[in-house]
């Protein structure tokens, strides 16, 4: 017989109810609520970087909190998916195209992108080298750029 | 003291005496006023930063279909109609592999074809003909190092009567006056430098100053950004008003800008802008980004906000009445 670790078990149950708990909030929730949901975290994602580019540019010298930064995109990385349930495209402005629906697996392909650009920016932000921060910061910018290209609108 | 040059490198050895001391050349050249290139000889190295800050590429090449360099066919779309860009490889049959340095001089300063027929303005040769000869020497050597492709070039598709490439004739009589780009006295080199890559060899004005209704960039409101852009999207004011344009960015905020892509808001550019920080502004060498910072931070600032004004911070939570208050 198999034994699943105590907690393995642990994390399979609470991905599982995390799961069940998105797809009510995506099913369940106003639309037009989700899309200024997701815009504000999109924004959080916007003003860590801009904290990190301060500190990778040498404009401020907080090399030490770099790493928080760093650490609270990644922790987020992971959540984009569940932002975007179908039929929330109406009731707010918003910039997403209906490719995100139409060509979900590209969507999904972009967000795994993102997501896996996020350990070398925390070693990099962990490293305290400037360049070094500079570099994988760029990198992320290619993934949120990958993405935003294909289906963000333009201005 | 360094001196200014506009390709802001420096001459390869005997440059300018090369240039300057041809005076059986000089001779021939005047008699037609056309002659300015015969006494540049075109680097091919030197061509490169040319081809990169003016961005040649990204318009000449069908990314979206896996074109190859500058063989052409990208659709761009205007209020004119859709153009395919032509095929600029040194391809002799379906390129331009067989101009001569004369009929590639004329095409980007004059914007006429080597038949003299008359360009239209979507190719952006109303500012490249500020170009100095040495670059647009450069320039046509770096081109033609290049692979040539074979590739027939698609007509482009327009409404009438845009259609009829002569009402380019009185169009170009009328609002076309090449003026090469000279640099001004009271401002130091540096700004100079990103006056010629801003207006003349990066043309930022074709998408970021507004047009009036022959097509033609309104002077006054140079920079000041524009609702309809080429691709029909905003395209902002990068003047230095602090409201709506660009005043509370530092210089590094808009080389940071250039190189990554990334605005002070930890947003990206994308579109016709991600293009050109992909194509040109990324691989620019930092005093160039820095001449071009400086350069728009000098401008005159012009209020004019396009699209929705930028937000403070303030954050919309969405939801009913329960919005926190912070
Ligand atoms: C997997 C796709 C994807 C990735 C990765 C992504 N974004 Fe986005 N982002 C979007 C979409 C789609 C929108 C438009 C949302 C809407 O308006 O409905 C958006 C909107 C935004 C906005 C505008 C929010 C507003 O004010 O309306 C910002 C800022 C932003 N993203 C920043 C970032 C940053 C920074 C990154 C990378 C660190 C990033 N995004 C990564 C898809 C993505
Ligand atoms: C904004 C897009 C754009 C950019 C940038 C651009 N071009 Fe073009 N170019 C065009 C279009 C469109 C045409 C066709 C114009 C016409 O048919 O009247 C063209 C025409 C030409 C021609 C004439 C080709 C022929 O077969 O007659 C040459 C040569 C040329 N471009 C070279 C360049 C060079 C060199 C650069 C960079 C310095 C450049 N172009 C940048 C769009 C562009
Ligand atoms: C093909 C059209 C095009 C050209 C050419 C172009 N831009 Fe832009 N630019 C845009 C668009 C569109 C945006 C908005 C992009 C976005 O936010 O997604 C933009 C945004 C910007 C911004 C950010 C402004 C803000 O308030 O967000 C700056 C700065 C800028 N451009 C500078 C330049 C410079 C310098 C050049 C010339 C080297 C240039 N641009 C050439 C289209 C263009």
């Amino acid at each position: 017989m198999f034994v699943l670790g105590r907690r393995t078990a642990g994390a399979v149950i609470a991905g599982a109810v995390m799961m069940a708990g998105l797809s009510v909030a995506g099913a369940a929730d106003e639309p037009a609520n989700i899309i200024k949901y997701r815009q504000n975290v999109m924004k959080a994602n916007g003003g860590h970087i801009s904290a990190i580019a301060a500190i990778a540019k040498g404009d401020v010298s907080f090399m030490d909190q770099a790493e928080d930064h760093a650490r609270a995109m990644a922790a987020t990385a992971g959540d984009i998916l569940p932002l975007f349930p179908e039929g929330s495209d109406t009731g707010a402005d918003h910039r997403s195209l209906p490719a995100i629906w139409t060509d979900w697996a590209g969507f999904e392909k972009a967000a795994k992108a993102y997501e896996d650009a996020m350990p070398a920016l925390v070693e990099a932000a962990a490293s305290g080298d400037r360049a070094a921060l500079g570099g994988a910061l760029r990198d992320v910018g290619q993934a949120c750029k990958g993405c935003h290209d294909d289906f963000r609108e333009d201005k | 003291m360094t001196t200014w040059t506009p390709a802001g490198r420096k001459r390869p050895a005997g440059g300018p005496a090369r240039r300057f001391a041809a005076p059986a050349v000089l001779a021939l050249c005047g008699l037609s006023s056309a002659c300015g290139s015969a006494w540049a000889q075109g680097d091919a190295e030197a061509g490169e930063a040319v081809f990169i800050a003016a961005n040649c590429q990204s318009c000449h090449t069908d990314y979206a279909n896996d074109g190859a360099l500058l063989a052409g066919g990208r659709a761009l779309k205007t209020p004119f109609g859709t153009f395919y860009s032509p095929n600029i490889t040194p391809d002799p049959k379906t390129g331009i592999g067989n101009w001569s340095d004369e009929d590639f001089r004329r095409a980007l300063i004059h914007g006429r074809a080597p038949d003299g027929a008359r360009y239209y303005p979507v190719f952006p040769y109303t500012s490249y003909s500020g170009m100095t000869d040495q670059d647009v020497a450069d320039l046509k050597a770096y081109i033609f190092s290049l692979p040539p492709v074979e590739k027939a070039n698609r007509p482009h598709d327009l409404k009438w009567p845009f259609s009829w490439r002569w009402v380019m004739a009185p169009w170009q009589w009328l609002f076309f006056h090449p003026e090469r780009f000279a640099p001004d006295p009271e401002r130091d080199d540096l700004v100079n430098r990103g006056a010629y890559l801003v207006d003349t060899l990066g043309h930022c004005g074709e998408c970021h100053t507004p047009r009036n209704r022959f097509g033609v960039l309104k002077d006054d409101m140079h920079l000041a950004g524009q609702e309809e852009g080429p691709e029909g999207g905003i395209v902002p004011n990068i003047t230095p008003d602090p409201e709506t344009g660009i005043g509370n960015w530092s210089d590094n905020d808009i080389t940071w800008l250039l190189i990554t892509g990334f605005l002070p808001d930890g947003d990206n550019v994308q579109g016709g802008m991600g293009e050109v920080v992909e194509h040109s502004t990324s691989r620019l060498t930092d005093t160039d980004r820095q001449a071009i910072a400086a350069y728009l931070n000098s401008l005159p600032p012009i209020v004019h906000q396009v699209g929705p004004p930028r937000e403070t911070g303030d954050t919309d939570t969405g939801g009913g009445g329960d919005e926190f208050d912070y």
